[in-house]
C-alpha cells in the first residue's frame, strides 16, 4: 500500500511539473518587419508593424504571423502591385513562420543568445522548410529577439514578369524585430 | 488494491488529458490572444487598375502625393471604311495631369480637342470602402470651357458644369461595380428644345481576367426629359467597352465606344454615334503614374 501511494504522489508530481511548464509563453509585442529588395534599377522597402507570434519557450515552439496587406511602401502603387500582383493578399493575407528553436539561452540571465530557428516559412501559399538564425536578447527580465534572412521570390511561386525583372531582386531581404510579453493567460 | 488502481488509471487519464490541454495547438492559443484586440480598419484598394473605367470615373482616387500623366485618343468611326483607314486617320485627343492631394482627394485638368475644351475636375471620397464598410461614396465635380473662337462672346456660355456621386463596390477580387447618378448642366445649348440640365444614370464594373488584365464596360443612360426633344434624341446614350492592361507604372486602357468625348459634358450628352449603325470609336488611354512625394511611415 505505501508503494502504491509513493507512486501516486510521483505521478501527480510529474503531471503538475509538465503543466506548469507549458506558462513560459511569449507574445510578439512591438513587432517590426522590414523587407528590402535590392534591386538593378531600384530598391524596394517597405515595413510592417502588424505582426503577431507566440513563442512557447517551455517547449522551444513559436508561431509568427505576418499579414502581407500591412506592408507599407513609399509608392502606393508599389504597394497596390504588391498585393494584387505579386503576393496575391486576398488569396494569401498572411506569411506565417512555425517551428522550434534549437539553441541553449537562459531568459533569468542577461545576455544576447543565438538559436537556430526550424520550421516552415510559408509566403504566397507555399510553404518551404528553413533554418533561419535567430538572436534572442535578455535585458533585465525583458526579452527580445531579432531575425535576418534571405527569401528567393521563385520559391514561394512570386512571379514577376519579364518587363519589370530589372527592377526587382530575385532575393529579399526580411527583418524580424520585436519584444517579447508573458503572456500568462492558461 | 482494486479501488487504487482505477484511482491511478483515472489519474493518468486526467493527466494525460491536462497534459494534451497544454499541448494545445500555438496558432489557438495566439487567436485567443488576440481575439480581444478591436478588428483593424483596412481600406479596400485597388477595385479598378485606373481611376476612369473608360470615360466614366469610378471609386478609385490617386493615392496622396502621385502625380498621373494621362493621354487619352479617340479614333474616328469603324464603319468609316477603308479610306480612312477605319477611322485611325482621324484623332481627338485629350490629355491631362492629375495629382492625389490626400487619400481622399483626387485633382485633375485636362485640355481636349473636341471644341477646344479645357476641364477641370475634383474628385472627393464621402465613404471608402473597408472591411467594416461595404461600398465606396465618392462625388466628383467637373468644370468645362469650350475655347472655340467666335461661337459665342458671353463667357459664362461656354461652361458646362457635371456633378456626380459614385456608388461603388469592389464586390470581390474579380468583380467591382459602380453606379453613378449624374447631373450635367450647360450654361448655353446651341439646338432648339435642347434641355441644359440633364439627369444621367451611369452604370459599370470591371472584370479582372488575369493579374494584369481586366475587361470594362459602362453605360451611361440619359433620363429623357418630359417634354419630346428633337435635340435629346439625336443624340445618344454612351456605351464603352475596354480592357485595361496595366505594366507597373502604366496603364493603357483599350476602348471601343459610340461616344467619342473625352470629358465628361462631352461623352454624357452629346455622343453621336449609334452603336446600332456601326459608329463606333476606336480609342485608347495611356496613364503614366508617378510618386511625387513619398509616404512616410
Amino acid at each position: 500500500m505505501p508503494m502504491k501511494n509513493t507512486l501516486l504522489i510521483i505521478l501527480l508530481m510529474l503531471i503538475n511539473i509538465l503543466v506548469s511548464q507549458a506558462q513560459e509563453r511569449y507574445l510578439l509585442e512591438n513587432s517590426f518587419v522590414r523587407f528590402f529588395s535590392d534591386g538593378i534599377v531600384e530598391d524596394i522597402e517597405a515595413t510592417n508593424k502588424d505582426s503577431k507570434g507566440i513563442i512557447d519557450f517551455s517547449k522551444n515552439e513559436f508561431l509568427i504571423k505576418i499579414p502581407i496587406k500591412s506592408f507599407k511602401f513609399a509608392s502606393a502603387l508599389m504597394q497596390e502591385h504588391f498585393n494584387e500582383n505579386y503576393m496575391e493578399s486576398n488569396k494569401f493575407p498572411e506569411g506565417t513562420f512555425k517551428g522550434r528553436i534549437e539553441g541553449t539561452y537562459d531568459l533569468g540571465k542577461n545576455g544576447t543568445y543565438y538559436v537556430n530557428t526550424i520550421g516552415d516559412l510559408t509566403i504566397h501559399g507555399v510553404t518551404k522548410s528553413r533554418n533561419i538564425p535567430a538572436s534572442i536578447y535578455v535585458k533585465d527580465g525583458k526579452v527580445s529577439l531579432e531575425s535576418k534572412f534571405m527569401i528567393k521570390v521563385a520559391e514561394h511561386k512570386i512571379k514577376i514578369p519579364s518587363i519589370v525583372i530589372r527592377n526587382i531582386a530575385e532575393e529579399v531581404e526580411v527583418t524580424i524585430k520585436s519584444d517579447l510579453k508573458k503572456y500568462d493567460k492558461q | 488494491m482494486k479501488a487504487n488502481k482505477r484511482l491511478l488509471f483515472v489519474l493518468l487519464f486526467l493527466g494525460s488529458f491536462h497534459l494534451s490541454y497544454s499541448q494545445d495547438d500555438l496558432e489557438a492559443i495566439l487567436n485567443d490572444a488576440e481575439k480581444n484586440q478591436p478588428p483593424k480598419k483596412e481600406y479596400t484598394t485597388a477595385a479598378f487598375k485606373s481611376t476612369r473605367l473608360i470615360n466614366l470615373h469610378n471609386t478609385e482616387r490617386l493615392a496622396k502625393g502621385a502625380l498621373e500623366y494621362r493621354i487619352c485618343h479617340r479614333f474616328g468611326r469603324l464603319n468609316s471604311g477603308a479610306y480612312q483607314f477605319w477611322g485611325l486617320d482621324q484623332a481627338e485627343i485629350r490629355m491631362g495631369f492629375e495629382y492625389g492631394v490626400s487619400d481622399w482627394v483626387h485633382i485633375g485638368i485636362g485640355r481636349s480637342s473636341y471644341q477646344k475644351t479645357y476641364d477641370a475636375f475634383a474628385k472627393v471620397a464621402i465613404l471608402r470602402q473597408s472591411n467594416l464598410m461595404p461600398i465606396s461614396l465618392v462625388y466628383m465635380g467637373s468644370v468645362a470651357i469650350n475655347t472655340i473662337k467666335d461661337i459665342s462672346p458671353d463667357f459664362n456660355g461656354r461652361l458646362s458644369y457635371v456633378n456626380q456621386l459614385i456608388i461603388g463596390s469592389k464586390v470581390n477580387s474579380r468583380v467591382s461595380l459602380v453606379f453613378v447618378p449624374t447631373l450635367v448642366h450647360r450654361n448655353l445649348v446651341t439646338e432648339v428644345n435642347d434641355a441644359v440640365s440633364t439627369v444621367a444614370l451611369g452604370v459599370g464594373g470591371r472584370f479582372k481576367l488575369t493579374q494584369r488584365l481586366t475587361f470594362n464596360t459602362e453605360y451611361t443612360w440619359r433620363v429623357p426629359p418630359q417634354q419630346k426633344s428633337l435635340a435629346f434624341d439625336n443624340y445618344k446614350d454612351a456605351f464603352s467597352i475596354g480592357l485595361d492592361i496595366e505594366t507597373g507604372g502604366h496603364v493603357f486602357q483599350l476602348t471601343l465606344s459610340n461616344a467619342r468625348g473625352m470629358f465628361d459634358k462631352a461623352y454624357l450628352v452629346e455622343t453621336t454615334g449609334s452603336w446600332g449603325a456601326g459608329d463606333i470609336h476606336f480609342g485608347f488611354n495611356l496613364i503614366r503614374n508617378f510618386t511625387v512625394i513619398k509616404k512616410k511611415e
